[in-house]
């Protein structure tokens, strides 16, 4: 078998219509003929449009060229040059604190996840955000996970600015399923937007009830996509999570109720394994006391300053 | 392969057979002897004589090509090597040797991507006829660390610049990304160029993203995927003489399940020399074999005296198709 041609069962199509093409006979894309159209297959063989496009698309040879040429590929020398550009563009939270923690607010193309008990002002910050954009002329999507910031709050946020309906998309998501199938169809999403706001995108997990693999497999499936839109689509993204009880030994191990001496620590619901580490942001939103009138802010990531 | 794919095959010949349900060369070899085939055949349009010499026809295109030991002694030296650490070259002899697939594994932080980083950049700095591709699937490569660690090698503004210019960065987060790209680079490395400039270098970080998310233990689908592409990328790094390094991230070790056996207890890994490695690199126990090599890089504990802020790893051969394992590197 030639190592050099692209196995059919690799591609992303449906097993139906890898089936019938096994069936046929055709195993890799070379074996598919070439010179025709999508519609052979789909007379003869009764395979979906959509797969007939994706097996033409997947078959058809690249254009010339160095590597410059290479799909979703830079230079490092021009990876440097658009992200010093890209970085001269901050966007406020509206919260003097933060910007300074930030460097001056967050840069467009960054990630930044806010957590911190109820009541700490997150999901204002996150609202702040969304009136930077909708100040700069951007569009936003806002997903609202815990009925958090209904669309009439945000009216009322954004009364002096008539093209806020405009710009702003909001979905609200009931559950965990609702939340994987936005995932899921976020990088094939048509309309684009610069700022992605998700509030609360730990409520859903919090009553799931997931294995440990289970969990980090949905999580790794959100840093991908999440990584995906980021990176292909120079999305900012901004991210408010809960907080839960982590219990800590004397030792730094991880302990339990009945281990003496261990202390609980509050620690963001859904750990890091679901934002593309290096570049986002992580700051812990606390409270000072029962009053409520201040706080503190604590940048948990990322440790080395200058990123 | 279709045996109507065959230009040597008599049309009538190929639809009696497809008539039979023999559809591919792997129907025809393997589904039954010739004589069986041929006495199932209605009309006998041709002889059975020239019906096993269309078969051996078929066994000629189809058979890997032999070849001779003596051409397979190829001298090593003339072969490009990437440096790595100066006690690991020693080692392999002067360095990881091209037209191979290397895999490096450990766990989170424990040195891998600035391993590597370093060791291109150092190579790219030496060579400037050579250029590498880097593909993050994950989007936590950071370049400003290549930046760092030019300018600590006391490099100009602008032959820094010339020299990112010949390393390339794509960010592909799923398979069906890294295998058009990889497949644009073999489709562009086919046709003759006039070009000095060679690619030499290309570094897929990581694919435990990549393949992780097929593997199951329910199907097979995806342990065919990640053996086709490593067959793939092994097939093209000899056809074009790069190395191609992937990092691979670290399981634990499962303790195997008998009746006395204590959860709690950890695993040692037998492939380490140190007792104190619990993990093993991740994608399953086949992996390693689709690789020509495995790395196992680690964090070396923090020692108290040490006053300085600086990190030591370790650098462990756990399996190597051109040298001998077991062996390892502190730096």
């Amino acid at each position: 078998m030639d190592a050099q041609s692209q196995h059919l069962f690799s591609l992303p199509i449906p097993p139906s219509t890898l089936a019938a093409l096994t069936k046929a006979g055709y195993e890799t894309l070379d074996d598919l003929p070439q010179s025709d159209s999508a519609n052979q297959l789909i007379d003869v063989l009764n395979i979906p449009l959509g797969a007939s496009q994706t097996l033409y698309s997947s078959s058809q040879r690249p254009n010339s060229g160095g590597p410059g040429n290479l799909p979703s590929t830079q230079t490092a020398a021009s990876l440097i040059g658009s992200i010093s550009k890209r970085k001269s563009r901050r966007f406020t939270t509206h919260c003097p604190p933060l910007d300074a923690l930030l460097d001056g607010g967050l840069p467009e193309g960054g990630i930044l996840e806010l957590s911190g008990p109820p009541g700490s002002s997150k999901e204002r910050i996150l609202l702040n955000m969304v009136r930077s954009f909708v100040e700069a002329g951007r569009t936003v999507l806002l997903v609202d996970c815990q009925d958090m910031c209904e669309p009439c709050h945000l009216d009322e946020l954004m009364t002096d600015n008539s093209s806020a309906r405009r710009l702003v998309s909001y979905l609200k998501i009931g559950s965990l399923t609702e939340l994987m199938m936005f995932i899921n169809n976020l990088s094939s999403c048509n309309d684009s937007f610069d700022l992605l706001a998700i509030s609360c995108i730990s409520y859903p997990f919090q009553n799931a009830r997931l294995t440990k693999s289970a969990r980090n497999y949905i999580l790794e499936k959100i840093k991908q996509a999440l990584t995906k839109v980021n990176i292909s689509q120079n999305v900012t993204i901004v991210v408010t999570s809960q907080l839960v009880t982590k219990l800590v030994n004397i030792d730094g191990t991880t302990g339990n109720f009945d281990s003496v001496g261990a202390k609980g620590v509050m620690v963001p619901a859904l750990g890091h394994v679901y934002l593309p580490s290096a570049k986002a942001f992580r700051v812990l939103v606390a409270l000072n006391g029962p009053t409520l009138d201040t706080g503190s802010f604590r940048l948990l990531a990322p440790l080395k300053p200058g990123l | 392969m279709l045996l109507k794919a065959f230009a040597l095959l008599p049309d009538d010949l190929v639809t009696e057979l497809a008539s039979l349900g023999i559809l591919t060369s792997t129907d025809l070899m393997f589904s039954s002897t010739p004589l069986e085939i041929y006495s199932r055949l209605s009309s006998k349009t041709i002889s059975f004589p020239e019906f096993e010499a269309c078969i051996k026809v078929i066994l000629t295109k189809l058979a890997t090509s032999g070849q001779e030991a003596v051409e397979l002694d190829q001298p090593s030296q003339s072969c490009f090597k990437m440096e790595t650490l100066t006690s690991l070259d020693n080692y392999l002899d002067g360095g990881l040797p091209c037209a191979r697939v290397i895999e490096i594994s450990g766990d989170n932080d424990s040195g891998k991507r600035i391993l590597l980083l370093n060791c291109v950049l150092m190579s790219l700095l030496r060579n400037r006829e050579i250029e590498g591709l880097w593909i993050d699937t994950t989007g936590d490569f950071v370049v400003e660390r290549a930046v760092q660690i030019l300018e600590y090698h006391q490099q100009s503004l602008d032959d820094m610049e010339i020299l990112l210019q010949r390393l390339h960065i794509s960010i592909a987060t799923d398979m069906e990304s890294v295998q058009q790209i990889i497949r644009a680079l073999d489709f562009q490395l086919a046709l003759v160029r006039t070009s000095s400039i060679q690619m030499k270098y290309i570094v897929i970080d990581s694919v435990t993203s990549l393949f992780g998310p097929y593997l199951s233990a329910v199907s097979s689908q995806g342990h065919a995927i990640m053996a086709a592409f490593m067959r793939y990328l092994r097939d093209f790094a000899k056809r074009y003489s790069v190395i191609i390094l992937l990092i691979n991230n670290a399981t634990l070790m499962q303790p195997r399940s008998t009746a006395r056996a204590q959860t709690t207890a950890e695993v040692t890994n037998p492939r380490s020399v140190f007792a104190s490695t619990i993990r093993k690199p991740a994608l399953g126990p086949s992996f390693t074999f689709m690789t020509d090599a495995t790395l196992w890089v680690s964090l070396w504990p923090a020692q108290e005296e040490d006053e300085e802020k600086f990190t030591t790893h370790v650098v462990e051969v756990f399996r190597s198709k051109f040298s001998v394992s077991k062996y390892l590197v502190k730096w």
